[in-house]
């Protein structure tokens, strides 16, 4: 009898236990649900062939409100965003948001809603700030007026590049059965929102870490933040003890090997090809490039340059440097696509063009490389990855040749990358148009790079306006010209008066 | 004799020249060759060897012609005569792979007894007939197929995979072990049948007489050349714009030339960027780069093919604003070899540490798999394929890494296999030969090497190398540590 009240007793004592825990999760899951907010992205879609048309498209993805009556998600797919519209538990009513900001090198945007209405019953969802190792966790989402809550298992956080630029930062690696992620997806675990979804594989998927996006908030907030930094330099590991013992490094010391500088800026640095990395920001560098990290263990050291850090910020190293240990300060770069000789994306810009005659001249960047898929030409592949070029700032290339009395016999100059125009050397669609301003005679002169097999072409300066003026209105083309960097269209003309000047 | 024998002989006689006149197929041959060919990676090493087949016809002089893409790599060659159940082993006397055409001799007398030369004809003319002869698919009977010249102009000689020529197209069937075979209007050898192209339905391709003839011209002096090369880049001068800002007339005459490849030092000396190529020899160049050839319009190389190694070519050309006669010496090119098949000659490799070096090369790239363009560093493509049409310098031969055999010395490497070397001990590395005169000129403790891309440093120690080494031959069965044939 006593053993059957004990049993009894137990069992009533676990089952109340399990009654109060189920009704704290449901409570939390319908604060959550609360929370999760559906947005739907118009967008402007680029296309890079015809750069002037531009075609219009849909994004569906998650959002979450967070303090602030704002609304978190990622940056993927809102690139071009025209009206954005949010709709709050599946109600059927969409409201205007506004994008108040948006990071892509992040991979995180932030959206308002004006009309206050519309944050009734709209709780603020608590960011964790835990950044949870293992362990099963929940993927919940928004499915036509219904929310999906898929199973989950957190497997490990790896540092890897994030969804929309190469710079690598801590993220948390995921299992899970549900399909066509990646859209900001909200992952939580032990009732807390512990990630969003940036990017799905199969049943893998990449989920950028609450604790992660809540430092770069804090810092926003706070007028600090500077923007996500980088390691400009290449490296490899310095396993080869050949390699250490030939550069004399004392046995019992290890680091990385730096072989490359100014990888993606081009700019000198504090670090040398052939310094060996022994200690970063504090930490020991091993022989393959990793750091003990306090709270997760061994990490790449490509994290520390997110992991406490910003843009600007600097990072203390210690290098072995021909046969003695240096200090040195490191300041990280930061990821500015725009700064790059060929940049690797182009967000919420019109693409650059510039028509003349049936000439289409184009920036080479990411997205019109894109545009080739695996067939990119070689030379395109060539100038954007090596340092051949590297002292001029853009590469300019002949997108296309539009069908025109004027450029008869030119249609093999499609694909060529222009050197100079008139004696210009040219960089920007600014050096094209300021270029063109300037012939020496009556002819313009095209030089090309000098891999094509037609390097030069020659067209006639007299009939240049009326051609461009034809194709336009031919191929219903709205403008002659669409250049972003009015400051280099600036600095161009001035360059140009200068020279004019000092011919008089 | 009574006059019924005499008859009876008469007409065995008329009908043997006859016989003759209409049946070329007793001096076309079946040609099977068993190829090894290296594997490109592991140089020292060939693969099993193939068995391949292809036709041949005799051209006088004792020599059969077929093409080089039968006999390429060839360890033994065996010739089938019509009707003939007796193989007679053969050697190849001349090989000019970038024609893709070859001379075989049979050192039996008996090979030719009964047997007479086919002559050859000039260029068919467009709509007219031709008959090909051949043994396709292997087969054991001669098979022969009909069809009309369709077009004839320039197209990529694949055998070679770095030369264009002419070529005449048909829609006579020609498939694999047609290869070699003639082919003939009346009793006349018209063109050499030598590849087909999937992209076009029903076509097949012959080798033209002026192809042909170029290449039996070449060896009369005991020694195949091959088809010199101007090294120019000639580009279509048809813009109005452009025609005025050179002076001249918007007549459709003449082209321009773009640049000067390198090599060629001569041209280089002789001919400019923006020179306009009025005539070649007796033939006046178009503006679209085309001249006027047996009744077609054909690229102005043609013009260029007509000359042989060495020989001086008459051009006209429009250089500011005034005609200018240029006397163009021309020379076989062999500084482009790498960028298209290799054959006969089995690749250099060099082997230090267990790391294996060998030239890159077209063939080298496709032991890659298709995927190479992303393996390879774009520095050696460039190299290979740019360089020289930029007119710059360029490296002879990248040297590529093309593997490494496992050993404690190189174990902890982590540069990947197909990475370019770009250095070694602070040399510059342009060919195999720098890599053995940086590895074996001085001593050292230490031979390191930068590797392309990313520019990747390994170090190795030169005692452990030397001594590994040995061990590694013997552990992989490689006969040598080096193979150099190509001493540049």
């Amino acid at each position: 009898m006593i053993l059957r009240t004990t049993l009894y007793t137990l069992l009533l004592v676990t089952g109340a236990q399990c009654f109060l825990s189920c009704q704290s999760s449901n409570g939390k899951n319908e604060r959550l649900k609360a929370s999760m907010i559906q947005l739907e992205i118009n967008r402007k879609q680029y296309n890079y062939r015809i750069p002037w048309a531009t075609e219009r498209t849909r994004t569906s993805k998650e959002g979450l409100a967070i303090s602030g009556k704002r609304i978190l998600t990622t940056a993927d797919d809102m690139d071009g965003h025209t009206l954005v519209r949010v709709q709050k538990n599946a109600d059927g009513k969409w409201w205007q948001a506004k994008v108040t900001w948006v990071s892509y090198p992040t991979n995180l945007a932030l959206l308002e809603v004006d009309d206050a209405s519309f944050w009734e019953g709209v709780p603020a969802a608590r960011l964790s700030d835990q950044i949870p190792q293992e362990g099963d966790a929940q993927v919940f989402r928004w499915n036509q007026g219904r929310v999906e809550k898929w199973s989950a298992e957190i497997n490990k956080v790896i540092v890897g590049a994030g969804q929309m630029s190469f710079v690598q930062h801590l993220q948390l690696n995921v299992d899970s059965k549900i399909n066509g992620a990646g859209w900001a997806e909200i992952v939580v675990r032990d009732g807390e929102v512990v990630g969003l979804t940036t990017s799905a594989t199969d049943d893998n998927l990449k989920v950028m870490p609450t604790a992660f996006v809540k430092r770069i908030l804090e810092a926003r907030e706070s007028g600090e933040f500077t923007g996500l930094g980088f390691f400009d330099f290449g490296w490899q590991a310095a396993v080869n003890e050949t390699t250490t013992e030939a550069f004399g490094l004392p046995e019992g010391k290890e680091g990385v090997l730096v072989t490359q500088t100014g990888l993606r800026t081009g700019k000198e640095s504090v670090l040398q090809s052939r310094d060996i990395i022994l200690e970063m920001d504090g930490f020991s560098i091993t022989r393959e490039g990793l750091y003990e990290d306090p709270e997760f263990g061994r990490l790449p050291l490509t994290n520390l340059a997110t992991r406490n850090h910003f843009a600007s910020d600097s990072v203390e190293m210690v290098v072995w440097r021909e046969g003695e240990e240096v200090s040195l300060t490191y300041e990280l770069p930061e990821v500015v696509y725009q700064s790059e000789q060929v940049p690797d994306s182009v967000f919420d810009k019109d693409p650059e063009y510039l028509v003349a005659g049936g000439l289409l001249f184009m920036p080479l960047t990411g997205p019109y490389l894109a545009t080739f898929g695996r067939s990119q030409p070689f030379l395109f592949d060539y100038y954007s990855n090596t340092d051949v070029e590297s002292d001029r700032d853009g590469l300019i290339v002949i997108a296309a040749v539009l069908p025109d009395p004027y450029t008869i016999g030119y249609d093999s100059l499609a694909g060529s990358l222009v050197d100079e125009i008139n004696g210009r050397k040219i960089e920007s669609l600014a050096d094209v148009l300021l270029a063109f301003r300037s012939p020496p005679n009556g002819f313009h002169e095209l030089q090309f790079f000098p891999e094509h097999t037609v390097t030069k072409a020659v067209v006639d300066v007299g009939r240049l306006e009326a051609a461009t003026a034809r194709v336009l209105l031919r191929y219903s083309i709205p403008a002659e010209y669409v250049i972003h960097d009015q400051s280099r269209l600036e600095q161009a003309e001035k360059e140009a008066k200068l020279v004019s000047t000092q011919l008089r | 004799m009574s006059l019924h024998r005499l008859f009876l002989y008469m007409v065995l006689m008329l009908s043997s020249q006859w016989v003759h006149a209409v049946n070329p197929e007793n001096s076309v041959v079946k040609v099977v060759s068993y190829p090894q060919v290296p594997v490109w990676n592991e140089p020292w090493r060939f693969q099993q060897v193939g068995r391949g087949t292809g036709s041949g016809f005799l051209i006088g002089d004792g020599l059969i012609m077929t093409n080089a893409h039968v006999v390429g790599w060839s360890k033994q060659i065996l010739i089938m005569r019509h009707q003939d159940p007796q193989p007679y082993r053969a050697e190849v006397v001349f090989v000019g792979h970038d024609c893709d055409l070859a001379v075989l001799k049979v050192e039996e007398e008996k090979f030719y007894q009964g047997m007479e030369s086919l002559e050859f004809g000039s260029m068919p003319e467009v709509r007219s007939s031709v008959l090909t002869y051949g043994y396709p698919a292997g087969g054991q009977q001669i098979s022969y197929t009909k069809g009309v010249v369709s077009r004839i102009e320039m197209q990529g000689y694949v055998h070679s995979g770095r030369r264009t020529f002419l070529t005449v197209q048909t829609d006579a069937a020609i498939n694999p072990g047609n290869s070699g075979g003639p082919v003939l209007q009346g009793d006349k050898v018209v063109g050499v049948s030598f590849q087909g192209t999937r992209a076009l339905e029903n076509t097949g391709f012959f080798i033209p007489p002026n192809i042909i003839k170029h290449f039996l011209d070449d060896i009369e002096d005991g020694t195949y050349h091959g088809f010199p090369d101007g090294g120019i880049i000639l580009t279509p001068l048809i813009n109005p714009a452009y025609r005025d800002y050179l002076g001249l007339e918007n007549d459709g005459m003449g082209a321009r030339i773009n640049s000067v490849m390198s090599p060629f030092p001569e041209t280089k000396k002789l001919l400019f960027a923006d020179d306009v190529l009025l005539k070649v020899g007796p033939y006046e160049v178009g503006s679209d780069g085309l001249i006027q050839f047996f009744g077609n319009r054909v690229h102005v190389g043609v013009a260029f093919d007509e000359a042989q190694h060495g020989d001086v070519l008459d051009l006209e050309v429009w250089r500011q604003g005034k005609r200018t006669q240029v006397q163009l010496p021309v020379y076989y090119n062999d500084a482009d070899r790498i960028e298209g098949n290799q054959y006969d000659v089995p690749p250099d490799y060099y082997i230090y540490g267990g790391l294996i070096f060998t030239p890159l090369s077209r063939d080298y790239l496709r032991s890659l798999g298709n995927n190479w363009r992303n393996i390879v560093a774009d520095d050696a493509i460039y190299q290979m394929s740019y360089a020289k049409r930029a007119g710059e310098e360029f490296m002879p031969e990248p040297v590529m890494l093309a593997g490494i055999l496992p050993a404690s010395v190189n174990a902890d490497f982590r540069v990947a296999a197909s990475a370019m070397v770009k250095e070694i001990n602070g040399i510059e590395i342009t060919q195999l030969q720098d890599v053995v005169r940086a590895l074996e000129a001085e001593d050292r403790e230490y031979d390191e090497f930068i590797f392309a891309p990313n520019d990747a440093i390994e170090v190795i120690k030169r005692s452990d190398a030397q001594s590994a080494n040995d061990q590694l031959l013997k552990t992989y069965r490689i006969p040598a540590d080096r193979r150099l044939n190509h001493d540049s």
